[in-house]
């Protein structure tokens, strides 16, 4: 009852990375991301288009822990061109690490991550790159890495329904089974971005964004 | 199986969505994107940004927001295609180019050329 609780509160909550680490001025921007692994929701706020800050928070029900931070992410560089735009962010958190696993003395830990994230995209064409690099005292590290490529079948117009397939390979090098590769349907329209996949290891991908 | 059923389906309910759009887009405007948001004033400015950076609807939004909050706008096109932003003013009113840099870059975006007609 406890993780079905924990795993609605962060769904409903929710945030993730392959969107946009930061909004436009005085934007707010909710994410959820659910897959295979875990359950996470970040919402920020920006003040500028440099940065932005917001609660992050991940239940990951394999290794039954959960995280709750504030997590920074600031645009260190943006490369506009007529067509395209690339970016590249760095994202850094704090907070602490809870886990009801019964064979840990310790249950709640200090956790500290940090990691940078990199796109680039045309209307038709989208790549992306992320890291991550995750510390607690003893209960979990880790490093995961993820990089995507899209393409959009058609060009929509503004305010349009769009719609890109996608291809995401995710890198746990802790893990016994090191490569996660999750094929992807992303669908957005207005404020609202929707995704869905099913990975190799055979787990349904759960994604969305909205931004106000 | 079923996954590759579920999205070529949503694919198809997609595509049929945006040829509808631009059917009825193609009929009632001279650009392929209309007016966005808010109105023209007949009588107003149209300024024409060209801007670096616009590829996608998240970008335009930021945009609209931006303008949309100042009291000389009273609307906003966006044609992603050709990366332009048609800014509407009212009756005489107008922002200055300066300004209109200074916002769309705050935005997080870059200005190629400014027209006015």
């Amino acid at each position: 009852m406890y993780k079905l609780l924990t795993i609605l509160i962060v769904c409903t909550l929710s945030i993730d990375v392959f969107s946009r680490p930061v909004s436009y001025p005085d934007g707010w921007t909710f994410m959820s991301m659910n897959d295979g692994f875990k359950n996470s929701t970040h919402i920020h706020y920006s003040p500028s288009a440099k940065y932005s800050i917001g609660y992050k928070g991940e239940y990951w029900r394999e290794d039954e822990f959960q995280i709750h931070a504030i997590q920074f992410n600031n645009l260190l560089k943006r490369w506009n061109k007529k067509h395209s735009q690339a970016n590249l962010y760095l994202r850094s958190g704090l907070g602490f690490l809870y886990s009801d696993y019964q064979a840990l003395n310790s249950k709640i830990e200090p956790v500290i991550f940090t990691g940078v994230v990199a796109d680039w995209e045309t209307r038709r064409y989208f790549a992306s790159y992320e890291n991550r690099f995750m510390k607690s005292i003893k209960i979990k590290n880790n490093f995961r890495q993820k990089s995507r490529v899209g393409i959009a079948p058609y060009i929509a117009g503004f305010g349009k329904l769009h719609a890109w397939l996608m291809l995401e390979v995710k890198h746990a090098p802790g893990d016994v089974e090191k490569f996660t590769v999750t094929p992807l349907i992303r669908l957005f329209k207005g404020p609202s971005l929707f995704e869905t996949g099913y990975s190799s290891k055979g787990f349904l991908s759960f994604n969305f964004v909205y931004r106000f | 199986m079923k996954f590759i059923f579920i999205a070529l389906t949503l694919l198809n309910f997609a595509y049929a969505d945006e040829n509808v759009h631009s059917h009825v887009n193609h009929q009632h405007s001279e650009r392929a994107e209309g007016l966005s948001v808010g109105s023209i004033d007949p009588d107003g400015l149209r300024i024409n940004v060209d801007v670096f950076g616009l590829v996608y609807d998240f970008c335009a939004q930021a945009i609209e927001k931006v303008f949309m909050n100042r009291n000389e706008v009273t609307g906003i096109e966006v044609d992603l295609a050709n990366g332009l932003i048609t800014i509407f003013t009212k009756h005489g009113e107008d922002i200055e180019d300066n300004l209109i840099r200074s916002l769309i870059t705050d935005a997080g975006y870059n200005v190629d050329k400014i027209n006015r007609r």
